[in-house]
């Protein structure tokens, strides 16, 4: 009898599924399922707020082959949230003394242009992927997160083209047993839109939203100086 | 001279209490005010991610607890000190909630630093910034890590001179004292 083969989706943002990091992940875990997994998912944000969601993300954890963990770069690591899950991963597997090969992935989006400016958390994650005993299989660093707005990337059309061929070699390298390729870390790094134009949209957008709360003309306020 | 101590370890941790009390003592020998912010000690909520300390209440994380206190502390200081048991080469959670509610401090807006985007600074001035770390074992690429996250920080934090270090549980108080000192004297805090 073959062993299906399951794959956890992690989501580490504080949107959960409606967030950059799950249209990201779910495509992958959508690969992943024409491959033959099995996948489930979390809400990070959500499951550690209760011991009931922690059993749950627990088990989730354990009976998984693959594990991808996906988050938003916040202040050049790892949202709050997604390290107390991985404390608690790890003192779990600790005192569990779990024996089975699982590998894990991890997939970090910024709002900065540079893919490069994730690579710090990336090697936070390969650091808990080794102290809690799972495989490593690499990780793919996404800069302007934000340009995916929260959508599925099937919706985004060739914008996301690199991302998606990343996403595929990924998925491929996974199912056959290999970790992910450079072939795909390349692709993902690639700007999804210009710097400048990126730089000038993202300019433009915080306008817009400081002027339709009423705040506009006082966006560059300093409440903390005195 | 004012400095804040963001301390990220629990309340058992002697190893960082330890460290804690060093770089308090030593600061106070050059005649700095030292504010203790035991973060295990707080109530500090995750932050949600909503960009409204940009676009609804410039300035101020929406969210009203000891967040808020720690962003104007952190503006106000001259100093900044992370301090934190090593957790997995980076900063614990417990420090990392308070990190993440720090960007009230700066502006929405990208701007070219040293070649790379990052955002436009909202204050006139910032403080210089000291990362410490407390490892439980000898880690060598987990400090590699510590080191390089402190780096990083240190462009996003504006800080005007930055200095990380490692210590590891067992090391005795004049082990740590040096290191403390070291990194106090990249930042020209003591002499
Ligand atoms: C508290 C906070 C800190 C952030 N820090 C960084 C950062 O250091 N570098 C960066 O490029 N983007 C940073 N961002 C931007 C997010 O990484 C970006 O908006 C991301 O696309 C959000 O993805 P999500 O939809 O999966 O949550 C930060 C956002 C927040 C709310």
């Amino acid at each position: 009898m073959t062993h299906t083969r399951t794959a956890l989706l992690l989501v580490g943002s504080p949107f959960g599924f409606r967030s950059t990091s799950s249209s990201l992940g779910s495509y992958l875990m959508d690969r992943l399922t024409e491959t033959g997994f099995t996948t489930n998912k979390v809400h990070i944000h959500k499951s550690v707020k209760s011991q009931e969601g922690i059993d749950e993300l627990l088990h989730l954890v354990g009976i998984s082959d693959l594990v991808v963990l996906t988050f938003p770069l916040y202040v050049d690591s790892l949202p709050a949230p997604v390290i107390k899950t991985m404390e608690i991963i790890t003192k779990h597997r600790e005192e569990a003394a779990d024996t089975r090969r699982q590998k894990i992935i991890a997939i970090s989006n910024s709002g900065f242009p540079k893919a490069n400016q994730n690579l710090v958390a990336l090697e936070v994650c390969r650091c808990f992927a080794q102290k809690s005993g799972f495989e490593w299989a690499g990780g793919l660093a996404l800069g302007m997160g934000p340009v995916i707005s929260r959508k599925p990337l099937n919706e985004l059309g060739g914008m996301v083209r690199n991302v998606k061929k990343a996403l595929d070699v990924t998925a491929l390298a996974l199912s056959e047993g290999r970790i992910i390729p450079e072939e795909a870390t390349k692709h993902m790094t690639k700007s999804i839109l210009p710097r400048r134009l990126y730089m000038w949209m993202g300019n433009r957008l915080w306008k817009y939203e400081a002027k339709k709360n009423g705040v506009i003309d006082r966006i560059r306020e300093k409440p903390h100086s005195t | 001279m004012h400095a804040v101590i963001l301390d990220g370890s629990e309340r058992d941790d002697s190893a960082t209490g330890m460290a804690h009390q060093v770089i308090s003592d030593e600061l106070s020998r050059f005649d700095w005010s030292v504010e203790s912010i035991r973060l295990c000690d707080l109530e500090v909520a995750d932050c949600r991610g909503c960009f409204g300390c940009w676009t609804r209440t410039p300035g101020l994380c929406i969210i009203d607890d000891a967040g808020r206190d720690i962003a104007k502390s952190v503006v106000q200081c001259d100093l900044l000190i992370f301090l934190t048991p090593v957790t997995f080469g980076g900063y614990s959670f417990t420090l990392k909630k308070a990190i993440d509610r720090l960007i009230p401090n700066v502006l929405p807006f990208f701007k070219k630093i040293g070649g790379e985007i990052h955002h436009v600074p909202r204050y006139d001035r910032y403080a210089r910034f000291v990362g410490i770390g407390v490892l439980s074992e000898p880690d060598a690429e987990m400090k590699d890590v510590f080191n390089a996250l402190v780096e990083r920080n240190a462009i996003n934090l504006y800080s005007p001179a930055h200095a990380a270090e490692v210590v590891t549980v067992g090391e005795g108080i004049q082990s740590v004292t040096s290191s403390v000192r070291r990194a106090l004297l990249k930042v020209e805090a003591i002499e």
